[in-house]
């Protein structure tokens, strides 16, 4: 008979962490509230028959949001056999607040008291043996970063699960007990005696998700009227009398554990953020944080690494070998023009950038662990509000920095569905990590390494959002209020370099098997496509296949400056893998006659591009429409119809903006004034107008809808 | 009435009441805003919101426009 | 075609063989396809 243990507690407590420490799956610790709303199963190491099931990081088991929602259905729907509540003894008045809650479930509980190290380091000491009186069930000290008796707890938890004896709830004021008393009893024909205590508490909140069958309309209406008496007598409402009650509690809880009433100590953490979210400092350190991070991965440290990559392995190293062993065993030309051209130069070239990568991947990593993310959402949400989204937002765009899948996958806790939809169409605009050989080819095969361009991509994706933001919550799709915000900034703390560099390993190995599957398949089949023509004979690119298709593409792109058939292809296989662009242009780019050095592509392209059309490609590829895995989940949160909008404002947007870009780009040389010169000038009028026309207001339609009655 | 949102930065208020209703007041007492509950302004983020408030030993950020709901003394 | 070509060619085509299997299963299992690298949102 297996043994079901749940783990709960608040968001940040270390809840995750000692999942993985008893589970020993390794998952990423996320510093950001909301990051899970799938819960997670594993067995526990060493124990066949026991199963711990992650619950979401939760406040409290209230009905409003979707991580609390599905916390509680699963402790109340499928009672588990022991609950193991994490608390962050850093923080105990708050996590004791949950606490009280789990304790009513009827279920068996034991505390697990996690982040002492910190208590310590404040010069706090906790009473454990005080507080586990006062609780009334078992608590165990534990530090599961540091994998400190975590076994024991879950051990304390099983012994629990098998003694089978349900938590005792705490007792709130007398008043409170009276009437949670009358509510009890007259539930408790209804429910399962173990929960009794729960449904009381929750019929007096008028908690919306709490119902009990068989409960007669006029047992209902006693309910109610125990209710009302209580609220007038104390004059507050049911769910205000029950909140106060549990802090009451979990004050006294922390008093017995010997931690008087928080004081409001100034720790390093709010020091740092004195500075980091001050009003003046905020938003230029967070460029500059921005800027540093693109610009040391893409033009300095990455650089080196790439152009050796580049031009030794890839260009002295590796082609010649291989050339020069398919040549000796004989092998027919169009294959060694496969292997070398096609998919050596292709997923080298893709390959080249992972140097880049993986720097930039370790500065994330780095910005995420510290947790000066959550400062950043902090910073962003009065910007964001400005135009209708909070600063919640934002988190997807932050995850969406280094994959845009996850990203969208996290606006599910976002519970405004107009909120959802419009950061789900504009996460994607963020720089993702497929983007980044993109970027640094452009930049360094185009401009020759100009410290400007890949900062400014990330710069332009993230006006692309707030203007995106803007123009929509214009239309009457989107208009509407805020979502409420309401955001705990935990502390900083400095993030190991096992954890960093788990993390940039974790990603660069994900990167050298994407090259080595869906782009390697990706320039195979382009190779194919620019090497035949519709006879299947082998002809020279420009009279390919690839070419053909290529060339129907090509004029619609031509007003960006870019109406090359290559350019145009290579943008297309984007869809399939962002990188596939750098791919694709390995293999088209490369095929000139002198392929032995790598490096010489990037000259190749040099002719086709001039500045301006360079940028104007680099900007359409980064806005446009996110790669099939991307839409894929856009989908998945959005549904069918919403996603083709989201693709095709996307597609639209970028043309937009590349076009400007362009025929600005080429007037600022040429001082001439041509017919793409004047699209482009109406391009950014309209574009202004639906920057700063009125926006439709949801409540004037109401008006005209009254008026008329 | 005096509200939370009055406070400057460095202040400290005892909450007498919270206003309103629904989701956003339950997560504002669920984070621990309660009656008797000392809180402190710590800063006020650039562009005037959220604000950041320490109370019962942690840091919280919310927004001007919930403090209008939190009556201070 | 000769020999060396025929290996060399099979050989590419077992790598496009396991390329392939190896999308389909991780379409299969979160329908990220090998994205990132960044998964700490694909629970």
């Amino acid at each position: 008979m297996g043994i079901q243990i749940a783990l709960a507690g608040n968001p940040n407590c270390g809840k995750t962490t000692l999942f993985n420490a008893l589970t020993g799956s390794s998952q990423h610790v996320g510093n950001w509230p909301g990051v899970t709303v799938e819960k997670k199963e594993g067995r526990l190491r060493g124990h066949a028959d026991v199963t711990v099931q992650d619950l979401p990081g939760v406040y409290s088991l209230s009905p409003y949001t979707l991580e609390e929602v599905v916390a509680r259905d699963y402790l109340v729907g499928e009672k588990p056999d022991a609950i193991l509540n994490i608390v962050d003894a850093s923080n105990l008045e708050r996590n004791l607040y949950l606490t009280t809650q789990l304790l009513e479930l009827g279920v068996p509980v034991v505390v697990a008291l996690n982040m002492m190290d910190v208590v310590r380091k404040q010069g706090g000491v906790i009473d454990v043996a005080g507080l586990s009186r006062a609780l009334g069930c078992p608590v165990v000290e534990i530090s599961a970063l540091r994998g400190e008796h975590c076994v024991q707890a879950a051990e304390e938890a099983i012994r629990a699960a098998q003694a089978g004896q349900a938590a005792k709830p705490q007792r709130f004021d007398d008043a409170l007990e009276d009437t949670l008393g009358q509510i009890e009893a007259l539930v408790s024909p209804c429910c399962p005696p173990a929960q009794a205590r729960w449904y009381a508490v929750k019929y007096f909140e008028r908690d919306s998700r709490a119902k009990l069958d068989g409960l007669t309309d006029a047992v209902q209406a006693k309910i109610e009227a125990v209710i009302v008496s209580a609220e007038d007598a104390a004059d507050d409402d049911a769910e205000s009398l029950v909140t106060n009650a549990r802090y009451v509690r979990a004050a006294v809880l922390a008093r017995a554990a010997g931690r008087p009433a928080g004081q409001h100590r100034l720790t390093v953490s709010d020091r740092i953020d004195r500075i980091v979210t001050s009003r003046v400092f905020g938003f230029p350190i967070f460029a500059a944080i921005m800027f540093l991070v693109y610009y040391i991965s893409i033009s300095t440290v990455g650089t080196m690494m790439t152009d050796w990559v580049n031009d030794v392995l890839f260009g002295e190293l590796i082609p010649p070998a291989v050339e020069g062993f398919l040549v000796s065993v004989g092998c027919a030309d169009w294959l060694q023009s496969l292997v070398l051209d096609g998919v050596i130069g292709g997923v080298g070239a893709v390959l080249g950038f992972l140097p880049q990568m993986m720097v930039l991947f370790l500065l994330l990593a780095f910005l995420e662990d510290c947790g000066y993310m959550v400062r950043i959402a902090f910073l962003m949400d009065r910007l964001f509000r400005r135009f209708g989204l909070s600063g919640k937002s934002f988190i997807p765009m932050l995850i969406g920095m280094g994959c845009g899948v996850p990203g969208i996958m996290a606006t599910r806790t976002i519970e405004n569905e107009r909120d959802r939809r419009m950061t789900a169409i504009t996460t994607t605009f963020i720089p993702c990590g497929a983007k980044l050989p993109i970027i640094a080819l452009i930049a360094g095969a185009l401009f020759d390494g100009a410290w400007w361009v890949s900062p400014s991509a990330y710069f332009v994706g993230v006006a692309a959002i707030i203007c995106t933001g803007i123009i929509l919550k214009k239309t009457a799709l989107f208009a509407g209020d805020p979502a409420p915000f309401v955001m705990e900034l935990p502390p900083y703390h400095l993030p190991t370099v096992k954890s960093l560099l788990i993390h940039m390993w974790e990603r660069a190995a994900a990167f050298v098997k994407k090259a080595g599957t869906v782009i390697f398949l990706a320039c195979a089949a382009i190779w194919f496509l620019q090497s035949f023509n519709f006879r299947l004979e082998m002809v020279n690119a420009g009279e390919s296949m690839l070419a053909a298709i290529g060339g129907v593409l090509a004029p619609v792109f031509a007003p960006l400056g870019w109406g090359d058939w290559r350019a145009a292809v290579a943008a297309l296989t984007g869809l399939v893998a962002k990188e596939n662009v750098v791919g694709t242009f390995g293999v088209l780019f490369g095929f000139a006659e002198v392929a032995e050095d790598g490096a010489e592509f990037w000259g190749t392209m040099a002719q086709v591009f001039t500045a301006a059309s360079a940028y104007s490609y680099l900007i359409f590829n980064l806005l446009c429409a996110p790669c099939f895995a991307a839409i894929g989940a856009v989908r998945r949160e959005l549904g069918g119809k919403w996603t083709l909008i989201a693709v095709g404002y996307q597609c639209l947007f970028a043309y937009a903006v590349a076009l400007c870009i362009y025929q600005y780009g080429t007037f600022a040389v040429t001082r001439a004034f041509t017919p793409g010169l004047a699209a482009a000038l109406v391009v950014t009028a309209a574009f202004v107008w639906l920057l700063v026309r009125p926006a439709k207001r949801p409540e004037r339609k109401l008006q005209r809808a009254a008026a008329a009655e | 009435m005096k509200t939370l949102r009055e406070l400057k930065p460095g202040e400290t208020g005892t909450v007498v009441r919270l206003h309103g209703a629904g989701p956003v007041k339950r997560r504002i007492m669920d984070m621990g805003l309660t009656k008797g509950v000392s809180v402190l302004v710590r800063k006020v983020a650039p562009l005037g919101d959220p604000i950041e408030v320490s109370v019962r030993g942690y840091e919280l950020s919310l927004r001007r426009a919930d403090c209008e709901m939190i009556q201070i003394d | 075609m000769n020999l060396a070509t025929f290996l060399v060619l099979a050989a590419l085509a077992a790598a496009a063989g396991l390329a392939v299997r190896s999308i389909r299963k991780k379409k299969k299992s979160g329908g990220c396809s090998g994205c990132c690298g960044s998964c700490r949102g694909c629970h």
